[in-house]
């Protein structure tokens, strides 16, 4: 059998869903397919955030402001409720070493203009008034939100099968070639040949298996996470939080502080995030782990690791019992950068993916610039750092 | 952390009988339940098995627990009772939660997962109005806790699991007023519904619950016939006057530790869905962890407690306590009665599945 359409993306995450919408809304006839089932990648194995206080100033954090502006009216485009919240989120600082770090990264991202502030110890106390006391102070933005991840795929799903889109979870691109006409031909695991104009890799983690069907090689590896659920409890505090801790280590390695169990905590890639969902549970994140390829599997390490921070942090969380522990993977890049745009040498090839943990923070704006792209409305030369770059992985 | 040879999860029929075959063979097994008494489901079983002499023909379901925790107390086998498995690491360790607060660790050389299969549900108007329960769970009230769920009870489903609480119901004291079932036929043994018949019990086949009615708990229940596709029938609709719904449509293999300990999953709808991958041995496609009983597959429990004697044969020959041909003897008398077990209209279908899950397993080899 043969299916014809103008654009192909394979992956049917958060990412190419949002892809196809914005490519259905422009006019273009999409196919979408996935060899898994929906939500089974990382945009089911996340948290539910869009975090802007987590991103350094540049591209990236313009973006993301971008991105949170569409969601703000996106149930109102989608026709659905997609559990948008803005809750506002709290960065957690200890002590005066991570307060000056943090004081330099929240002017810098106040000049780019997030609306983001120190607040003290007496704030702190009164928005989450069960966080330990070892707390010295803390940053507070009001526009850090969250999604249903789950409810923004389900509604870019409806709201392009309205316009024409079509989306095939179980089915695999399995070979990929172009045919005398310039055309892609895609062979899937149904045994179908379709024939794309054009094709978005939008695989995620998986982008670069992908990516060998086409003869390239894309600079995203699995990041796994993992995240303990609890059970639904009433709100604790009235924003979402994360630690400075976690934030130091990244803007200044130099000044981690040195701990107990040292390189546990390395292997693990400790930091620490806590949110709660529509339906009254909490997240407690999370692991960034390098070396655990594509097992989507859950340690005990991992379990008391973040059993023990968020029980630190938060001392009464000792009384809420978890009921699951999952693992995900963070499409990662070399330079934190997703990778957005026409791959270099193969025409009608693109590339939407390596979000990392700004999967869901940035599925909106991600859609919107390929389709941008697609019509020739914005440039790629506005966007040279995020265009498919080679990097040494 | 606590180290044994063999863990086995559940105290089932699987679990005691795999458990038992293990501590014969000479291996120190520590076996782990989260329920306050071993047993599982067969300490409710107050009806008298099927099968052959070796399969306890003739013998109601809680002598033959009696028999098995016996036999598990005379060889010292170690049981942790209200244990729940919560998570299983790198294919040997698990971490257990005790009285729901304390934690702990155990490393096994074998992990068997004998944990059985849950009730599936069917969704309704009202079915979450208090009255609706399933059937299994209707049968642990009457025969273990002695209470009536209810007066006068409609069943849905009219498989054995269907019959034999309907029948057990009415000898605890209610009145079953209708078994319905969706097919355009009865889905039990004869023997079994028979019993109802005498009784006077109506069947309605080729007919579905449409709603539970009730306030504060089920009322009336209304049920509907339903067309050779399956769609209700508009204009049949009959109110039965009713305080509970029981539900008897069937098991799910409840598999969930073998996925988080990253088994290969297959899905085989006529053994109750996903199951884990399984050889002829019942290991897993993970060399350390093998299955046995509803997990593998749902059936009987005469046929759970065969597998868990072959899990457990294979799990100590794999740990060196049995010779191979030792191993090979004793797996083949197992297997020739599993056979038999596995024959007639109502096995065969189960042995074809359990071949093809097996032939799978030596595919991925």
């Amino acid at each position: 059998m043969k299916r014809y359409c103008d654009s192909l993306v394979i992956g049917g995450g958060i990412i190419g869903l949002s892809c196809g919408y914005y490519l259905s809304r422009e006019g273009f006839k999409v196919q979408v397919i996935d060899s898994m089932e929906f939500g089974s990648g990382s945009s089911g194995a996340c948290d539910d955030m869009i975090l802007l206080q987590s991103k350094k100033p540049g591209v990236v954090l313009e973006l993301a402001m971008e991105s949170l502006e569409m969601y703000r009216f996106l149930h109102m485009e989608l026709g659905c409720d997609l559990g948008f919240k803005q809750m506002g989120g709290m960065i957690l600082i200890e002590n005066q070493e991570e307060l000056a770090v943090m004081e330099e990264f929240v002017s810098s991202q106040r000049s780019c203009g997030l609306n983001v502030d120190i607040v003290d110890r007496e704030e702190l106390r009164r928005r989450q008034p069960h966080v330990s006391d070892r707390f010295i102070s803390s940053t507070y933005s009001p526009d850090d939100s969250q999604v249903d991840p789950f409810l923004v795929m389900k509604g870019f799903i409806n709201a392009g099968q309205r316009l024409g889109m079509e989306v095939r979870y179980r089915e695999a691109a399995v070979t990929a070639e172009k045919n005398g006409a310039g055309r892609w031909q895609v062979l899937t695991s149904t045994g179908c040949i379709v024939e794309a104009e054009n094709v978005v890799i939008s695989a995620g983690a998986w982008s670069n298996i992908v990516g060998g069907l086409f003869d390239i090689s894309i600079p995203i590896f699995p990041r796994r996470g993992q995240l303990l659920i609890t059970e639904k409890i009433p709100p604790i505090g009235e924003t979402n939080l994360w630690s400075a801790s976690y934030m130091v280590t990244k803007l200044r390695p130099d000044l981690a502080k040195v701990r107990e169990n040292q390189s546990e905590y390395n292997e693990l890639g400790l930091g620490f995030s806590f949110t709660r969902t529509a339906h009254g549970n909490y997240l407690i994140g999370s692991t960034r782990e390098e070396q655990a390829g594509f097992k989507k599997l859950v340690d005990y390490r991992a379990l008391e690791a973040l059993s023990r921070q968020v029980a630190h942090i938060i001392p009464l969380m000792r009384h809420v019992h978890i009921i699951r522990h999952i693992a995900g993977f963070r499409p990662a890049t070399p330079d934190g950068k997703m990778i957005l745009g026409p791959w270099p040498g193969k025409e009608g090839l693109y590339v939407a993916s390596g979000h990392e943990g700004d999967g869901i923070a940035m599925a909106p704006i991600t859609g919107k610039l390929l389709s941008d792209i697609f019509t020739g409305r914005k440039s790629i030369t506005n966007m040279k750092e995020l265009i498919p770059r080679c990097m040494v992985v | 952390m606590v180290f044994t040879d063999v863990a086995v999860v559940g105290a089932g029929p699987a679990g005691l009988s795999a458990a038992i075959e293990c501590a014969e063979a000479g291996a120190n097994v520590i076996l782990i339940d989260e329920n306050t008494k071993p047993g599982g489901q067969l300490f409710k079983q107050i009806h008298k098995f099927f099968g052959s002499r070796e399969h306890h023909a003739g013998v109601r379901g809680f002598r033959i627990g009696e028999e098995l925790l016996l036999r598990a107390r005379k060889l010292d086998i170690d049981v942790w009772l209200n244990c729940e498995v919560c998570g299983i690491y790198g294919g040997t360790e698990l971490w257990i939660v005790k009285n729901r607060r304390e934690s702990r660790r155990l490393k096994a050389r074998k992990i068997i997962l004998a944990t059985g299969a849950t009730e599936n549900a069917v969704a309704f108007s009202g079915w979450t109005l208090p009255g609706v329960m399933g059937a299994g769970a209707a049968q642990t009230m009457i025969n273990l806790h002695r209470v009536i769920p209810g007066n006068r009870v409609v069943m849905i489903g009219s498989g054995n699991v269907g019959v034999i609480v309907s029948y057990q119901l009415l000898q605890a004291g209610a009145d079953v007023i209708a078994v319905v079932e969706a097919a355009p036929r009865l889905g039990g043994y004869g023997v079994h519904t028979a019993k109802l018949r005498r009784a006077g019990v109506p069947f309605f086949t080729s007919h579905t619950v449409l709603e539970a009615r009730g306030k504060e708990s089920v009322e009336s229940v209304v049920i509907v016939r339903l067309d050779e596709y399956w769609k209700p029938v508009a204009g049949t609709e009959k109110e039965l006057e009713a305080d509970t719904v029981c539900i008897a449509a069937g098991l799910t293999p409840l598999i969930e530790l073998a996925m988080l300990a990253g088994c290969e999953i297959c899905f085989i709808p006529s053994l109750g869905g996903h199951v884990p991958v399984h050889d002829r041995r019942m290991r897993t496609s993970i060399e350390s962890i093998y299955v046995a009983g509803d997990i593998a597959g749902v059936e009987e429990a005469s046929t759970a407690m065969e597998e868990g004697r072959l899990s457990g044969i294979h799990a100590s020959a794999s740990l060196g306590l049995y010779s191979a041909d030792k191993e090979e003897e004793l797996s083949h008398q197992i297997w020739e009665r599993l056979d038999v077990l596995r024959s007639g209209p109502f096995g065969e279908g189960r042995r074809k599945a359990k071949e093809k899950i097996i032939s799978m397993k030596s595919m991925t080899q």
